[in-house]
Order: C-alpha cells, then sequence, then structure tokens
C-alpha cells in the first residue's frame, strides 16, 4: 500500500475532491500556508498606499491511501484535477506504507480502506 | 524578576496617590463656606458656591439654579454617551489593523483608557482644563484646581451670569418664549447644567489619549503604557484644552493680531486641534522613542482582520456626530450645521482615498476607505461649526488626499508609526485646522462670526493667519512634551518602556496579558 500526499493551491481542493472521492476509500485535506517556485499573491501595505508581496501562498494537502495498483491512476487523476498549467500548482508525493488499522472495525491491510 | 517587583510598585504607588487626591479633593469639596454644608433650606443644599455658575437668590435666603433647557439637556446626554462610544470605536478600528498576536492587547489598552480618564478627568484633569485660574499669565496655560474632585461643578446650575431668560441667545428662534420673570444663564455653554458640559468634555478627555495607542502598540509595556496615559492626560491634554477652550492662550484672545478687526482667536469648533494634532504628533513622538517593531519592513504585517477595522471606522462615523454636532452644547442651527458638513466632508474624503489608491496601486482598498472616513472626520472637526456644505466636500479631498501623501511619506522614511496616527489624527487636524481658518463662512452663525481668508477680506486674512499660529503652538507643545515624558519614563523604568524582544516574537498579548485573541480549542 502506498501514501499519496498531494500537496495543491487550497482553491483546486474542491476539484480534486471531485475527481477522486468514487475511487478512493477516503482522504484527509489540510490546509496550511508554503511557498515554491510559484508566483505568491500581491496584497495591500500601508492603508492602501502600497503593495507587498504575501510571505506564503495558502496550500491544501490531500492525502489518501490506496492500493500499489491504484497509485499511477489516482496521480494521474489529481494532477489533472489540480493543474492549472502555471508554476506553483503543487507536488505530489507518494511514500510507502507500513501498516494501516480502521479504528472502528479493527480492520487492518487493505480490508481497512 | 527583580523588574517585575518595581512594575508593581509603581502601580502601588500610583493607586495610592489617585487615592489620596481624590480623598482630600472630598475633604476641600466641605469645607467650601456656601457649599454642602451651608445649606439652610429648600434646595439651597444643592448650591455650590461657584460663582461661575448661574445661581440666583430666591428673596428667601436660598439659591435656586437658572432655567435650563430639557430638549438640550436631552441632547447632550446623547451626545456625550455617543462620544465615549468612540473610543470602543478606536478600540476595534485599531484592533483589527493590528496582527492576531497583539489584538487582546491593543483592544485592551484603548478600553483601559476610558477607565483610566474617566477618573482622572474628575479629580483634577477637568480643573486644570476648565477652572479660571485667578493668576492671569497663569490662566493662560493650566486651570485652577478649583473644580478638582468635581467640587463646585453643579448637575444643576449652568455656567454664565444670571439675566433675564428673553435676552438669551436661544431665545430668539424657540418656538416656547420664556416668561419675563425666569433667570437664565447670559453665557455659553449656558443651557445645560455646568455637570453635564464637563462630562462631555471627559469624553473627549478620554478618546485624545486611547487615538496614541496606534503609534504605540506591539511594544509598550502595558504598565508604562498607564503611567504614560496619566502623565500625558496631565501634561498636555489639559493644558492644551485650557489653551484653546479654558480661556486661555490659543482660544482665548491672546493671539488677536490686529485688534481692529473682528477675529481674535484660532477658530476650533470640536477639537481638531485639542484632539487631533495633539494625539497624533503624540504618537509620532511615542513612535521616534519606542523605535521601530521587530521585522518592520521585513516581513509584511497585514491587518488581521479587516471586517473589524470597518466595523470600527462605523462606530466612529457614527459617534462622531456627537462629537462635532454636539459640541454646540445645545441644540440649534449650528448643530445641524455641523451634523451636515460632518457627514458630507467624512463621504468625500472616503472616496476620495478609495479612487487614490485605485489609482496609485491598481486595486481600490478596503482599509484604505475606513482609514479615508477617518481622516475626513479628523479634518472637519474644527471646521464643522464655522464651514457650509460645500466647504465641507473641499475639506474631504483634501484631508483623503494630504493623508494619503502622508502615511506613504511615513513609510517610506520608515517612522514606525503603527496605525498611522500622525498620517491620519496629526496631520488631518493639522489640515482641518488651517483649511477652517480658510473656508469659515460668516453665513454659518446669526452672529456673522466665522469669516475665513475665502472672503478675501482683511479679516479672513487675519483668522488664517492665527489658525496657522493656533495650530503651530499645539503641534509643538504636544511633540515637544510628549518626547520629554516618553524620554523621562524610558530612563526611569525598570528595564525600559519597550519589552523584551523575545515578548514581542511571542506577541504582547501572550507576553503582557497571558490572553490570546482566537482560540481554538
Amino acid at each position: 500500500m502506498k501514501r499519496i500526499e498531494a500537496t495543491i493551491q487550497t482553491e483546486r481542493v474542491s476539484s480534486v475532491s471531485e475527481a477522486i472521492k468514487e475511487q478512493v476509500g477516503g482522504f484527509t485535506i489540510m490546509d496550511g500556508d508554503g511557498r515554491g517556485s510559484g508566483k505568491r499573491h500581491t496584497i495591500r501595505s500601508g492603508r492602501g498606499t502600497g503593495t507587498v508581496e504575501a510571505e506564503y501562498n495558502k496550500v491544501s494537502t490531500v492525502t489518501t491511501i490506496v492500493e500499489d495498483d491504484k497509485v499511477e491512476s489516482i496521480t494521474a487523476i489529481i494532477a489533472n484535477a489540480a493543474s492549472t498549467g502555471k508554476s506553483g500548482d503543487g507536488i505530489i508525493v507518494v511514500t510507502d506504507v507500513d501498516s494501516i488499522m480502521n479504528i472502528a472495525s479493527k480492520k487492518s491491510g487493505s480490508e481497512a480502506l | 524578576m527583580n523588574s517585575r517587583n518595581y512594575k508593581y510598585a509603581l502601580l502601588l504607588v500610583a493607586a495610592v496617590s489617585i487615592t489620596a487626591t481624590g480623598a482630600m479633593s472630598m475633604a476641600y469639596a466641605q469645607s467650601v463656606d456656601d457649599g454642602m454644608d451651608g445649606y439652610v433650606l429648600g434646595t439651597s443644599g444643592i448650591y455650590t458656591g461657584n460663582p461661575n455658575e448661574c445661581w440666583f437668590d430666591d428673596g428667601e435666603g436660598g439659591m435656586l439654579p437658572c432655567m435650563v433647557d430639557t430638549g438640550d439637556m436631552a441632547w447632550m446626554l446623547t451626545a456625550t454617551s455617543l462620544v465615549l462610544f468612540m473610543t470602543p470605536g478606536v478600540a476595534f478600528f485599531y484592533g483589527g489593523l493590528s496582527r492576531s498576536k497583539n489584538a487582546v492587547n491593543v483592544i485592551g489598552m484603548t478600553f483601559v483608557i476610558i477607565g483610566l480618564m474617566s477618573v482622572q478627568w474628575v479629580l483634577w484633569g477637568y480643573s486644570l482644563a476648565f477652572a479660571p485660574n485667578a493668576d492671569e499669565g497663569a490662566n493662560m496655560y493650566m486651570g485652577s484646581l478649583d473644580y478638582a474632585g468635581f467640587n463646585m461643578v453643579s448637575a444643576w446650575a449652568p455656567l454664565g451670569e444670571p439675566g433675564p431668560c428673553v435676552d438669551t441667545w436661544s431665545n430668539a428662534y424657540q418656538m416656547q418664549q420664556f416668561k419675563d420673570a425666569d433667570v437664565c444663564s447670559q453665557g455659553w455653554p449656558g443651557t445645560v447644567p455646568h455637570q453635564l458640559f464637563a462630562m462631555f468634555q471627559a469624553t473627549f478627555a478620554i478618546i485624545t489619549p486611547a487615538l496614541i495607542v496606534g503609534g504605540l502598540i506591539d511594544r509598550i509595556k502595558f504598565s508604562a503604557l498607564i503611567i504614560f496615559v496619566l502623565l500625558w492626560g496631565t501634561f498636555v491634554y489639559d493644558p492644551i484644552a485650557h489653551m484653546v477652550w479654558g480661556g486661555g492662550l490659543i482660544g482665548g484672545g491672546s493671539l488677536d493680531l490686529d485688534p481692529d478687526l473682528s477675529p481674535s482667536y484660532a477658530l476650533d469648533f470640536a477639537g481638531g486641534t485639542v484632539v487631533h494634532i495633539t494625539s497624533g504628533f503624540a504618537a509620532l513622538a511615542g513612535a521616534l522613542v519606542l523605535g521601530r517593531r521587530l521585522g518592520y519592513g521585513k516581513v509584511p504585517m497585514e491587518p488581521h482582520n479587516i471586517p473589524m477595522v470597518v466595523l470600527g471606522a462605523s462606530i466612529l462615523w457614527f459617534g462622531w456626530f456627537g462629537f462635532n454636532a454636539g459640541s454646540e452644547v445645545m441644540v440649534d442651527g449650528i448643530t445641524v450645521s455641523a451634523w451636515t458638513v460632518t457627514n458630507t466632508a467624512t463621504g468625500m474624503s472616503s472616496v476620495t482615498w478609495v479612487l487614490m489608491s485605485w489609482a496609485h496601486t491598481g486595486k481600490p482598498s478596503i482599509v484604505g476607505a475606513a482609514t479615508g472616513a477617518v481622516a475626513g472626520l479628523v479634518a472637519i472637526t474644527p471646521a464643522s461649526g464655522w464651514v457650509g456644505p460645500m466647504a465641507s466636500i473641499i475639506i474631504g479631498i483634501a484631508a483623503g488626499t494630504v493623508c494619503y501623501a502622508c502615511i506613504a511619506f511615513k513609510n517610506a522614511r520608515k517612522w514606525d508609526d503603527a496605525l498611522d496616527v500622525w498620517g491620519v489624527h496629526g496631520m488631518g487636524g493639522l489640515t482641518g485646522a488651517i483649511l477652517t481658518g480658510t473656508l469659515a463662512s460668516p453665513h454659518v452663525w446669526d452672529t456673522g462670526d466665522g469669516i475665513g481668508a475665502w472672503t478675501g477680506t482683511p479679516e479672513g486674512m487675519e483668522q488664517q493667519a492665527i489658525s496657522i499660529i493656533g495650530a503651530a503652538i499645539s503641534v509643538g507643545y504636544s511633540f515637544g512634551v510628549t518626547i520629554i515624558i516618553f524620554k523621562v519614563m524610558d530612563t526611569i523604568w525598570p528595564g525600559g518602556i519597550r519589552v523584551t524582544p523575545k515578548e514581542e516574537e511571542i506577541g504582547i498579548d501572550l507576553a503582557q496579558h497571558g490572553e490570546r485573541a482566537y482560540v481554538n480549542e
């Protein structure tokens, strides 16, 4: 089993959610601040007399766990849904998962998904 | 930990001295010959023995207060409450502009000032500002202590000389005429009790130090602020209020450049000089003594809650009708005119600021709209009883552009007057004070007073000159004395008046109060 962590722009969360909600057992969204290659927002300063570049952009990390054979299709769906074609769209990380357990049913492995 | 004990000790000393002063003035009040202890019959128990108040002998040995106008009193009680409500407006305006880690402290400092100045005003503030001083020379700068503890400040009798009611100015235009035998005050403010006037002025003494907070936020110790407010109220606000309104240097006729011409004093209807110039330049002095905030110019320091900023500005706008229209201290045509020009100038200034930010930086700023409204309110304050509606539009545009430019200039100079008290109140007040001398119109008062430079007459030129001199005196006095107060405090205060860099990093809310604005648990 693999864990897919997609860090994307916060405003793309709903389209990613729409695209994967039927494909995976579940996912977790965490909001945060981040900066990378993308352009950051311009915000006002000095009571409207000036502007400054924001320190961070709003980003969200969508985390889900899938069977090994679904990794490629799910990453492709997420990448497609989150993409705007500009730098700053985000990044997807895939890592190995040692074990998982469903808290309610106490089942582990693929039955827990 | 030693410095912490010092802090408590200083607070204790302040508390003891305030209580002692109160107790002494209470004793003093009861020692006045014709005062509380001198009553014999009827209503004379309320007789204060104050020769400046309007009392008359009823022929049976009792002293009665002159007639008052219940309509005027109803309006002035409302106006007083409106002005008091402006200070929480300032708290939310400033609170929204600050960062979330300092929001409790910013709102808290403003709120605590309401309490501090409420008590200071009754104990000695009103007396220093408004009690006439028998010594002519001293009276130029400071009142006496005759009214300390509100001694001789009647809740019944108005100020002024007693005389026939039919001779009073307000009798000329009221629907209900007075009876021939009635006794009324011939002075101003003569239709409401002395104590109501004193409490109306209290709300001005409360909001003025609260405005200064904007220049000091994010770095001043709370304990230092409390002592600063008491010192500043006593040595800057009270003398300036006396100079302008208490018959002193600026408002009392000493600046009369040409005695042959009618203008003899600087026009300041509702306190552009007393409230806004003093607080604005004091905030700049404080910001310069304290130094810049950590990270100033490196991190953005965005306003943390813009809805709160707009809410605060709206409360200020609402309360300002009490401030300006209430400053007539009665209800007549001037009150109505002041209401009108206050609203018009504010609207114009707000729109001006939005358009300027739009043209200058590409997007209309809503923080700018709120700030522009405050700038307009500030600038119309000294002019509100003296100019007509079209002149108020000019003042609105001038306030928006001048204050906008001042904030851009301040940012370029890297003065960390964090919430732009100097740019909006100091320079807005100065603009308003100078333009009052320019735009004052003899068509506003039925007495033909208020001749501005626009009339092109020698009277107008003299008025303009007096207005500029009066404003310059308060700029210099406020900036100079505030620098001295801060420098002395910073020297003798254990560890200085600024919080440690670590406390500043954590945020003043947690470091100084142990409280947070937003808790998610």
